[in-house]
């Protein structure tokens, strides 16, 4: 449909014979006023102008049908009589699109047709991808944001000391390509992780659920440096593509106070900053993700720490972060606040404030990462199973079960798996059940339930036994125990099995009967475990025993 | 376009030399410059010499070049570092990856 607007209805006469002639069905209006409410009424797909009109002139008519037609591309044409180039000019200025001279040919008007049609569709075209384009980013954006929220969910929410560690975590995409993770070991000693993964968003943050799962689960069992970080880097390696790893730093702080272990792969150095100055820490492993198995060499290290000292974990995006001159934040003011830097204040503060004196007036180009942590006692966490048996180069883990858990028995495979120790002692698992269920027998019901083994003298007194067991168990015993599991790699590998109870202890000075001449139904459970292991020793009153096994 | 190779068959050996910026926009670039070889059959030598950047991206895209070239060592030499780009390399400890020259 096309609409005509000018005041001779005999040029309208023409031009309309004319477009009919084209197929075009013909609405026409007067003046402007009237071409405005004509195209509200029949929204024309083209329109031919006259520029002098009474009333509202072509000029202005167009302005407000070219916002009348908003995104849409309503092609204006005049028409007119004027040839000077300053009315040509201020034509195409109010909005028209081209114009005919008048007179016209026939030849010459369709041409024009067919060249503002050409420019509608192609208008029309890229309207339609643009809308296209904006419904899809509105969808990535959404996907962003729920990714984003489950990402810190997963990662994020299973923190712990956030409070007391300064953290400074600023991502260049929604998605976050640095990853902090901090969480404590059974005996309250403090584990962080910073992680640097290769490139930014989610592709980036992709590695980082499997990271995060296995720091926390592990770390949370008591697992050394070095298993965790084995089993992220296998984890790793099986899930990125070849050209993607992480850089981490992971330091681990002994609530013993004992030496820092840390670990750098690729990030750079860490500052330690203690009385007597900066001490730093350097990248002495590949990092994560890039080589099947780590080789010895990546070993984490022993540093000395006191309390006071502080340590920062920083990510290269920290140091390369450009001012506008395009001057990296390392060689501007990074420098000198190290080298201002005294144990007795906190770096993150001063450090916030010229990074972002740095960087006004610029896009951030990486993911900017930071954690400050003081070595005070309010980083470590609580120590619910007081003191886990030292680990020089082995794995260990425990379990506390109290109350109403106590009458599940924990199985030794369920304690291993997290080890990764399963496959290694396989031939030797099912002695080491036993060890284990045996003790945590006695412990059950000689320490928490209190009953007497002279019970099971008699046929009848054994099974009385047994439902006393059940009901005292049924009536919610009170009381814990605990079962440390320590190995250390040989050979031959040795198990140390501890078990504590909560109860008030037996009489474990009289020497129990050798298993072989006992014809008594029962205490057949201890010397079953004497045979099993090398040792087998009571202390603090029979409430905590000690079983050492050696895989021989 | 700053990446070129060279193809030295006589010593089996192909050299890609890499100018300016070393980043992910090379990405395209720096895999077509050894696609084409059959996987395993020849050596490399990245040149940097002419380099002045390289990001982790870059470090992905070498150990693109080494999976691709053979994983044994040996097989991808580096040369020409300068100081800021053997700082990178060192960090990563891409020095057990590959020959440091």
């Amino acid at each position: 449909m096309a609409l005509v607007v000018d005041d001779e209805s005999t040029n309208r006469l023409v031009l309309a014979a004319m477009l009919k002639r084209e197929g075009f069905h013909v609405v026409e209006a007067r003046n402007g006023s009237e071409a405005l409410t004509r195209f509200e009424a029949s929204r024309p797909d083209i329109i031919f102008m006259d520029v002098m009109m009474p009333g509202m002139d072509g000029l202005e008519a167009t302005q407000h049908l070219k916002t009348l037609s908003g995104n849409d591309f309503v092609p204006i044409i005049f028409l007119t009589a004027l040839h000077d180039d300053q009315s040509l000019v201020r034509c195409i200025e109010a909005g028209g699109d081209d114009f005919l001279s008048k007179p016209f040919s026939f030849n010459v008007l369709k041409s024009r047709i067919v060249a503002m049609e050409r420019v509608r569709d192609l208008h029309r075209h890229i309207a339609a991808k643009n809308r296209m384009l904006a419904r899809l980013l509105e969808i990535d954006r959404q996907e962003q944001v729920l990714a984003e929220r489950i990402f810190s969910h997963a990662v994020n929410d299973r923190n712990v000391a956030g409070e007391n560690l300064g953290i400074l975590m600023r991502p260049a995409a929604t998605f976050n390509g640095d990853l902090l993770l901090s969480q404590y070991l059974p005996d309250g000693s403090l584990r962080v992780l910073l992680g640097d993964f290769t490139g930014h968003g989610l592709s980036a943050a992709i590695g980082a659920l499997p990271v995060a799962d296995a720091f926390h689960s592990m770390t949370r069992k008591g697992v050394a440096d070095e298993v965790v970080l084995e089993e992220i880097n296998r984890k790793l390696h099986r899930v990125l593509p070849t050209d993607r790893f992480m850089c981490a730093f992971m330091v681990t702080f002994p609530v013993s106070g004992g030496d820092l272990r840390w670990w750098n792969g690729g990030m750079p150095d860490g500052l330690v900053c203690h009385a007597e100055g900066i001490h730093r820490l350097a990248s002495h492993a590949l990092p994560l993700g890039i080589l099947p198995e780590l080789s010895h060499s990546d070993a984490p290290r022993r540093r000395p720490l006191r309390m006071g000292d502080r340590l920062l974990l920083i990510t290269d995006g920290l140091l390369e972060a450009q001012d506008a001159e395009g001057r990296a934040f390392g060689q501007a003011g990074w420098p000198e606040l190290i080298a201002n830097w005294t144990c007795d204040r906190s770096l993150l503060a001063p450090l916030l404030q010229s990074l972002d004196a740095h960087c006004a007036d610029t896009d951030q180009q990486d993911d900017i990462g930071a954690v400050e942590i003081p070595v005070t006692v309010d980083i470590f966490g609580c120590a619910n199973l007081g003191a886990v048996p030292s680990s020089q180069g082995g794995v260990a883990c425990s379990v506390l079960l109290r109350d109403g858990r106590l009458a599940r028995t924990p199985s030794m495979a369920h304690l291993l798996g997290p080890l990764g120790l399963q496959e290694e002692l396989g031939a030797h698992l099912g002695a080491l059940e036993t060890v284990l269920h045996e003790l945590y027998t006695n412990a059950l019901e000689h320490g928490i339930l209190r009953l007497p083994s002279w019970m099971k003298a008699t046929p009848d007194g054994f099974s009385a036994y047994y439902v006393e067991r059940e009901s005292r168990l049924a009536a919610g015993p009170v009381g814990s125990i605990r079962v440390d599991i320590a190995y250390e790699s040989g050979p031959p590998g040795t198990i140390r099995i501890t078990i504590t109870d909560s109860g008030q202890g037996f009489d474990f000075g009289k020497p129990p009967e050798p298993l072989s001449v006992s014809v008594k139904p029962w205490g057949r459970g201890i010397a079953l475990v004497r045979e099993l292991c090398e040792s087998v020793n009571y202390c603090n009153l029979g409430t905590q025993v000690e079983a050492v096994y050696r895989c021989v | 376009m700053s990446i070129s190779r060279q193809v030295d068959s006589g010593n089996a050996l192909v050299i890609i030399n890499i100018e300016g910026r070393f980043d992910f926009s090379e990405h395209r670039p720096f895999r077509d410059a050894y696609r084409d070889i059959a996987p395993g059959s020849v050596r490399f030598l990245v040149d940097l010499s002419r380099a002045d950047y390289l990001d982790s991206s870059a470090l992905g895209m070498l150990l693109l070049l080494r999976e691709h070239a053979g994983t044994d060592a040996g097989r991808v030499t580096i040369r020409g570092c300068t100081e800021d780009v053997l700082r990178i390399l060192r960090i990563a400890n891409f020095d057990r990856l590959f020959i440091l020259e």
